[in-house]
């Protein structure tokens, strides 16, 4: 077996990881540093043995010549990740997390994925797959395995693009729609929202958050803590619960379907209108109707607006509103 | 010449005299006294080098057959040795058997090490060397052999045990 030579692992490394002649020369320059630092730190460089030399590489912390290269290619993976996250149509956080990802992996077990690189490709190449597996198991983590459905699978790539994108990436039906309109401009809007009907309803999963893309929502009123602390939440809640049990009651199968489709399973009012086969329009008026009528029975009971708003998870999650019901 | 300079024996069909040797360019692309310029310039920082740059050996180039004592005495000082593969394959019997006299007397009776021979090789050819030597294959490798060279036998070593450490 030959001895480890020097030079040909920096020649290995340099032509491995496709550094330019720049990068190569600081390269060696870097090498060469690691190798002066270690000569200073040895009391007789020139009579050291090799336990000695071995002993104060360990004792200096020689940075892995590994590192050493990667070092200069830090702008690449940011420029990898950036290229591959426009092609994916992921956003900047998830660019941001995938990049520190790939860095984390391309460190792990002493630089593993670099001593296994087999040189079958550029290492751009290589490093464009890593990014993108990573893009793709964020996404796995995140939402889930994703599966297209069958119809979407008999219906064509395009069905699936919408499916995709409405159901896993977060589009709503219309900006899908538009997406794929300005991408595939032979097909037609009527086309694409026929796909769409003939898609099945899928459930989002739920997933992680970040909070400054909710911190609007969270009620940040005083009020909601008195009520907690007091137990009045509790006994608003009831009276609320029962108020809301009663109009239920009163309603029609149509109309407890989209108070139940709307609170129950958060579903949009254009999911609500292709399940029902109602018009969209018609539909949010009778949700306003519905809700003007609602808030009037709750103040009648002297619950207020505000009020209401704080308890709304606080019923959902406690009472029955009455939904199973209409589904005996 | 100053105590200072690395002293470089040159060996290629391509460099048969001062001139030339100024002229060669090992892997086609960047010239040896190029190479030599900015190995030099790499390391001026440092402060003690035991070397501070290489100067081309000029008492024999390829070609040369006839051998004195002061040509023998002046090999045998020389430091390190630059051999162009191609020496071994040129057609030349006089001039390689010369080549080959030359860079005996070169390594002869120095210590593991101490003679630093680089083969340059562009081709993947087969040449064995008679002494210890090692290969370069790019300009980038021949760029660092000769800054080896001018650091000297502690960095050298130290390279060595690092490159193990390494390859772990």
């Amino acid at each position: 077996m030959t001895e480890p030579n020097l030079v040909e692992l920096y020649v290995t490394f340099s032509e491995g990881l496709s550094l330019n002649e720049v990068q190569r020369e600081q390269f060696w320059r870097d090498i060469s540093a690691e190798i002066e630092r270690v000569e200073a730190a040895l009391p007789d460089p020139e009579s050291a043995t090799s336990e000695e030399i071995e002993a104060t590489c360990a004792r200096v912390r020689v940075r892995p010549i590994q590192e050493l290269a990667l070092a200069l290619q830090w702008q690449m993976i940011t420029d990898v990740v950036e290229r591959s996250r426009r092609k994916l149509g992921a956003d900047e956080e998830e660019g941001e997390t995938v990049e520190s990802k790939v860095k984390l992996k391309l460190y792990a077990n002493n630089f593993e994925i670099i001593r296994h690189f087999r040189r079958e490709s550029s290492f751009p190449v290589y490093l464009r797959t890593i990014v993108q597996r990573t893009f793709h198991d964020l996404r796995v983590e995140r939402f889930g395995k994703w599966h297209n459905s069958a119809a979407a699978e008999r219906l064509g790539p395009l069905a699936k693009d919408l499916e995709r994108m409405i159901y896993r990436e977060g589009y709503t039906p219309s900006e899908a729609v538009s997406v794929l309109l300005a991408s595939h401009p032979e097909i037609s809007r009527a086309t694409l929202e026929k796909m769409l009907e003939a898609l099945p309803i899928k459930q989002h999963r739920p997933s992680i958050v970040p909070m400054k893309d909710i911190e609007d929502l969270i009620s940040t009123d005083v009020d909601s803590d008195i009520l907690m602390i007091t137990g009045e939440r509790f006994r608003l809640s009831e009276r609320a619960a029962a108020v809301v049990r009663r109009l239920i009651d009163e309603l029609g199968d149509t109309d407890r379907n989209l108070l139940q489709f709307l609170f129950e399973r958060n579903l949009k009012i254009s999911t609500i209108s292709r399940m029902l086969m109602t018009d969209q329009k018609a539909l949010y008026r009778r949700r306003d109707e519905l809700l003007a009528r609602l808030r009037a029975e709750l103040e009648r009971v002297n619950i207020r607006r505000k009020d209401a708003a704080d308890l709304y998870d606080h019923i959902a999650k406690l009472t029955e509103f009455g939904f199973e019901k209409s589904r005996k | 010449m100053t105590k200072r300079e690395c002293q470089l024996l040159v060996l290629s069909p391509q460099a048969r005299s001062e001139d030339q040797v100024q002229r060669f360019k090992p892997f086609g692309a960047r010239s040896l006294a190029g190479i030599i310029r900015d190995v030099a310039a790499g390391l001026s920082h440092r402060k003690s080098l035991p070397y501070e740059r290489h100067a081309v050996f000029p008492g024999f180039f390829f070609g040369v057959t006839a051998f004195d004592d002061p040509l023998i005495r002046d090999l045998r000082r020389v430091t390190s040795s630059l051999v162009d593969c191609g020496t071994y394959r040129s057609e030349e019997a006089d001039a390689v058997a010369a080549a080959q006299k030359a860079l005996s007397y070169s390594a002869e009776d120095a210590p593991d090490g101490a003679k630093w021979i680089v083969l340059t090789c562009g081709d993947g050819c087969g040449v064995e060397m008679t002494v210890p030597s090692e290969r370069a294959r790019s300009d980038e490798a021949l760029f660092a052999h000769l800054w080896i060279d001018l650091c000297g036998g502690a960095f050298r070593r130290i390279g060595q045990v690092m490159a193990r450490r390494w390859s772990d």
